[in-house]
């Protein structure tokens, strides 16, 4: 969810608004901490990158983290988006709408 | 009027029991949120979120130092239980005899056994911090979180026995006090001296590029 997430945000995307696009699409509230933890994980994968913004005052003086795919984490999505379709593909118990 | 300022105590939580490279912009993100109009509740609840996610995270990548950290918590209880405590006791009992008996609980009464038994909790939690410093919040912790899981076993009993009584007659009331406290104030005081003079997390790593915005 955190990597669609990302994909979805484009330039600019860091915690708060990573979070906010969660939210909305999902309709939980997300722990801000279990978002930086799976970017951090991400991260130390190489699934994305990040840069540091410049402090601001109305954060109490702290720098936005900026986070971005990388073209592996592209790859990956692509792999698991694959993955899935095939999962999900003919499961009688699912189709015919809600029930 | 709502103040701009999130709460203060959930802040000083924040910046001192949780960990992680990206832990400045967390803080960042939370305030930046706060000042937007989200409530005080939602704040603690992101807190305590972060708190329990960096723990976790920290406790499973260094599982046996966690071990080590109980061990040594435990190991250090049962020596001063062994040798110190029965001398410290002997020597208190005069003094102790003379103090008011509010508090009453276990052998020994009086403040003066509440004041040794909190002091040497927060002791043994200083001993188990200085003696795990790379990660000592998460260290102290699990150490903290063993204690309250062990007094906890005593929770039924309070509940069965003294709360029935003290429904009966109120005289019991002060009984349930002391040992809820006997229950909840050692671990906080094992926090308390394990985290003592710990600064603020440091959290952005060196290596991070910056970039204006």
């Amino acid at each position: 969810m955190v990597i669609l997430a990302l994909i979805r945000l484009g330039e600019g995307a860091y915690g708060v608004p990573i979070s906010r696009e969660i939210e909305g699409r999902s309709g939980r509230e997300v722990a801000l901490g279990s978002v930086y933890a799976t970017l951090e994980r991400l991260e130390e994968k190489s699934l994305v990158t990040s840069e540091l913004g410049e402090p601001t005052p109305e954060r109490g003086g702290r720098a936005k983290k900026y986070f971005r795919v990388t073209a592996k984490g592209l790859r990956e999505v692509r792999v698991t988006q694959r993955a899935l379709k095939k999962l999900w593909h003919r499961l009688p118990q699912l189709e015919g709408g809600a029930s | 009027m709502r103040s701009a300022q999130p709460p203060t105590t959930a802040t000083w939580l924040l910046e001192h029991l949780s960990s992680g490279p990206s832990n400045d912009s967390l803080k960042g993100d939370l305030m930046e949120e706060y000042r937007s109009g989200r409530s005080g509740a939602w704040y603690w609840r992101q807190v305590l979120m972060t708190i329990a996610v960096s723990f976790w995270k920290e406790i499973s990548a260094h599982k046996l130092l966690a071990v080590r950290a109980v061990a040594t918590g435990w190991a250090v209880w049962y020596l001063y239980g062994l040798f110190i405590g029965p001398w410290v006791y002997k020597l208190l009992i005069p003094f102790a005899q003379e103090l008011p008996l509010a508090f009453k609980f276990g052998p020994y009464s009086g403040f003066a056994w509440w004041i040794i038994w909190l002091s040497v909790s927060a002791a043994i939690g200083w001993i188990v911090g200085r003696s795990h410093r790379e990660h000592q919040t998460a260290m102290v912790l699990i150490f903290t979180a063993s204690v309250l899981l062990w007094n906890l076993r005593r929770l039924p009993w309070i509940v069965s026995s003294l709360v029935v009584d003290a429904i009966g007659d109120s005289r019991y009331a002060p009984y349930i006090v002391s040992n809820l406290a006997s229950v909840l104030l050692p671990p906080v005081c094992i926090l308390i001296g394990g985290l003592w003079n710990t600064p603020p997390k440091i959290t952005a790593p060196i290596h991070e590029k910056k970039v204006a915005t």
